[in-house]
């Protein structure tokens, strides 16, 4: 904690650890660079930093490279440029992992006496949902199903989760759902695709749906017995 | 011809039931003879009662001896008066006629031989060795009679009594050492200091008590299981065996012994032996004992015998009959008894007076302990910590099982006015305490204290810091907070938190500079007072001064500590925004910017973090932190591989 100025340094290395080129853009695509509050268009030839938020409009794409990767990104899509790595399945397990701990309540022996104060209307409520944050979840979804589509499946399955955790409203997007949980059975993930598949069942599915949850489970459950 | 009558009642040299220096309190009471060191296992006051009698051609019962005894700590002191440890003889000479005139007469020759109170002492050197003293009186007396004719109408013979006195201190010493609880080992003299008044007439010196020097050399064995055995052997060729065995029914002990004994003035070579009964209890012993000689008692003796060979015990010779006796022994004990007792304290962490509140809950030290009775007790642990605690603190009580050794966990509280910067070598008294007031037995060990800035390093402890110094958070957050009303109220409420957090932190770092902690190898942090007053600190002591301003207006708040390198650690906060995800677009558009938690009920919440460390405004705080948060915590997956901890403060 006395080495603030390492520290920064590192942050500096951090932020360029991870940047890419614009290599075609067609439609209306922006970026939300390192932390920024402010979207700004992507042209041909731009330098898009590490970490940075890019996001397609309907109808638009880019496509984006460095020195290992070239990325399409489709319409109406949104990915982070940290997500766009390969991973092993030793990391994807850790990864799932983590989310499990993130998602788990805290303080769960606390039980903290309910607030007495009373001003005001309660916004913070469901009544204040906005549709504009959830568009731009699913924006987030898609991102993570060209990752997956790019060859970065390990990774698209923890940006899906990341992005359950952000957009609540994504988790009841039966068919992203569906994708992802097979994207853990085809990575030999047989107990994290059970109990996503599981959640899934409680969805409200159309009659295909339910039917295909249901041989995955017994599918799966066969896969685990035999394990 | 010489007749010799048996008069008052006699002992044998050992009058106890038990011999043997033993764990029993026969042992420390009334048995001079066998413990001239009087060694001592009475805690407190101890009695002692012996009533008996000979087994001749009358049975005459009397009393034998009353013994008190008290222990002093490391000191014990033996008084015994023994009424019965005395021994007449009584020669009386042939009737004869010495006048035709006069009636024949006989004349008597009395020699009386008599212990009549004995004095000991004894130190305790260490838990192995005891020293001590005896000093005994003896008295001895001549008493002749001489006939004188009276001429008379009737001539007659007139009796004349001459009496010849003396008496005697006896003074011997003895070492007793105990190696362990099996062996005891014991060395005295017999006979060794004498000062005496000698008998006046010379004829009559040949009657003294025989009082030859000699050595006395004893072992005592006690393998267990109430076992006992004892051997004792003098230089002047007396010995004496005993053997004990014992048996528990429920508190109290009953069983038997036998003890053998040679004596170089008797016959045959075992000249005797003394079967006993025996019980024994907390406060009450008893033995019933025999003491059968095997050679046959005369009534009737050799006066040239007598005069040849005397006698060397009073209690214990040529001339005693067969005994019976009842001894009963009495212990008071006033003082407390020891009943669990520490076989070691560990002291698990030195004080920092900064983090009192954990002392509560987790022990600064552990203390093994050991149950010495057949019963559960409860024990009350106290501490004492010289320069911290003006009274002993208890811990909670804790029950041990009898025989038991268990652990037991000590607390203790740090007083709100402690105030010393530096650090200092103290040292904590702990105590056991079962139902007595007083303590059952008490260690010291030394302790360091910290001064109060002092922190161990571990930010889970950070909060201490933070939570200590409320008060002045709140005064501090509600001045700055006055200042901003206008703007706050303007403000939705579901936005107050991250409004009152922003408001807050770009009061309170107007004015700050980051300094490193100087301190190389104590880490050091400030209280949240401390920091606004010196207008600077490291990451720690800003993290801790946010969080406490934050918490001080209900905003909760936790550390993050980075630690995936040994060289560099970090620490910032991240706090609660009290939104849901879907409002998470009202404070920013991105979405790396935030992460979300579930609280105690499930619900998800946006909290964001914050490096305290950039004190230049809270947008580049809130982003520097986020990419940090970002990256090591998430993308490296720090949370999950240890690297990254958030530690929450409430």
């Amino acid at each position: 904690m006395k080495y603030i100025i390492i520290m920064m340094l590192q942050i500096t290395a951090i932020t360029f650890a991870q940047t890419f080129k614009v290599e075609k853009v067609n439609g209306k695509v922006k970026m939300l660079s390192n932390g920024s509050e402010q979207w700004q268009d992507l042209k041909q030839n731009s330098e898009i930093s590490g970490n940075s938020i890019i996001s397609t409009d309907k109808n638009s794409s880019v496509k984006i490279k460095n020195d290992d990767v070239l990325f399409t990104l489709k319409e109406s899509s949104a990915i982070s440029t940290s997500n766009i790595k390969k991973m092993t399945l030793d990391e994807l397990v850790l990864a799932l992992a983590m989310e499990n701990v993130i998602n788990s309540p805290r303080n769960q022996n606390k039980k903290n006496s309910e607030s007495t104060k009373v001003y005001g209307e309660k916004l913070n409520d469901k009544n204040s949902n906005l549709s504009t944050n959830n568009d731009f979840g699913f924006k987030r979804l898609n991102g993570a199903k060209q990752l997956s589509e790019n060859g970065f499946k390990e990774s698209a399955i923890v940006t899906a989760k990341e992005v359950y955790r952000k957009y609540p409203e994504t988790k009841k997007d039966a068919v992203s759902r569906i994708y992802f949980a097979d994207l853990m059975y085809e990575r030999g993930l047989y107990e994290e695709a059970y109990d996503e598949f599981k959640e899934i069942k409680s969805l409200n599915l159309n009659q295909g749906q339910i039917s295909y949850v249901s041989d995955k489970l017994d599918q799966i459950s066969k896969k685990l017995i035999k394990k | 011809m010489i007749n010799l009558i048996s008069t008052s009642a006699q002992s044998s040299f050992s009058i106890n039931g038990l011999s043997g220096l033993s764990t029993e309190s026969f042992t420390s009471l009334n048995s001079f003879e066998f413990n001239n060191a009087n060694f001592s296992v009475i805690k407190d006051w101890g009695f002692s009662f012996t009533y008996g009698g000979e087994i001749a051609t009358d049975f005459s019962s009397n009393l034998y001896q009353i013994t008190a005894a008290k222990n002093f700590g490391k000191h014990f002191i033996t008084l015994r008066y023994s009424p019965g440890f005395q021994k007449e003889f009584v020669f009386r000479s042939t009737p004869v006629k010495q006048d035709s005139l006069i009636e024949p007469i006989s004349v008597e020759s009395k020699y009386s031989y008599k212990e009549l109170f004995g004095v000991g002492y004894s130190y305790k050197i260490s838990e192995q060795f005891t020293a001590g003293i005896n000093i005994r009186y003896f008295d001895e007396s001549v008493t002749e009679e001489n006939v004188t004719i009276v001429y008379a109408t009737e001539p007659y013979f007139e009796k004349v009594s001459e009496i010849d006195k003396s008496f005697f201190w006896k003074t011997d010493i003895g070492l007793v050492f105990k190696p362990n609880d099996i062996f005891t080992f014991n060395l005295g003299s017999s006979n060794l200091l004498l000062l005496k008044s000698e008998l006046n007439l010379n004829e009559n010196k040949t009657f003294e008590l025989r009082n030859k020097k000699s050595a006395i050399l004893g072992l005592n064995v006690s393998p267990g299981n109430e076992f006992n055995f004892f051997m004792q052997f003098e230089t002047n060729n007396n010995a004496i065996a005993s053997s004990s065995k014992l048996f528990q029914i429920y508190d109290n002990k009953f069983g038997f012994s036998i003890s053998a004994f040679h004596d170089w003035q008797q016959h045959p070579f075992i000249a005797g032996i003394i079967p006993s009964l025996i019980f024994i209890s907390k406060y009450f012993d008893a033995s019933f004992s025999l003491v059968k000689y095997f050679s046959d008692r005369k009534s009737v003796s050799s006066f040239n015998q007598f005069k040849e060979n005397g006698i060397s015990n009073i209690v214990n010779n040529q001339y005693s009959f067969n005994k019976i006796l009842l001894t009963t022994n009495f212990k008071l004990n006033t003082l407390a008894e020891q009943k669990v007792k520490f076989l070691d304290v560990i002291i698990n962490q030195n004080i920092y007076p900064a983090l009192a509140e954990r002392y509560l809950d987790f022990p600064i030290a552990t203390a093994t302990v050991v149950n010495l009775t057949n019963e559960r007790l409860e024990i009350k642990p106290e501490i004492l910590i010289n320069g911290i605690n003006k009274n002993k603190i208890q811990s909670p009580v804790v029950s041990i099982a009898p025989y038991d050794t268990i652990n037991i966990n000590y607390f203790t509280v740090i007083p709100d006015e402690y105030s010393k910067l530096n650090a200092e070598l103290t040292y904590a008294d702990f105590y056991l305490m079962t139902i007595n007031d007083d303590y059952d037995d008490q260690y010291q060990k030394a302790l360091l204290i910290n001064g109060i800035n002092a922190w161990d390093g571990n930010v889970h402890n950070l909060k201490y810091f933070i939570k200590k110094d409320l008060d002045f958070s709140v005064k501090y957050t509600k001045s700055i907070l006055a200042q901003f009303k206008s703007i706050i109220d303007t403000v939705p409420n579901f936005l107050s938190e991250f409004y009152k957090a922003k408001i807050i932190f770009e009061s309170f770092t107007k004015n700050l500079t980051y300094i490193s902690d100087p301190r190389a190898t104590a880490e050091y942090v400030q209280y949240p007072n401390q920091t606004i007053e010196l207008k600077g600190g490291d990451c720690d002591d800003l993290s801790v001064c946010y969080s406490s301003l934050l918490e001080s207006v209900g905003i909760e708040t936790a550390l993050v500590d980075y630690n995936n390198n040994k060289n560099i650690k970090h620490v910032n906060l991240m706090f609660n925004t009290k939104l849901n995800p879907n409002q998470a677009l009202f404070i920013t558009n991105n979405d790396s910017k935030y992460f979300v938690r579930k609280n105690h009920n499930g619900d998800d919440e946006v909290w964001i973090s914050i490096e305290t460390t950039s004190l230049t405004d809270f947008e580049t705080a809130w982003t520097r932190a986020s990419e940090k948060f970002q990256q090591e915590a998430l993308s490296d997956l720090g949370l999950i591989k240890g690297e990254v901890e958030i530690i929450d403060i409430n």
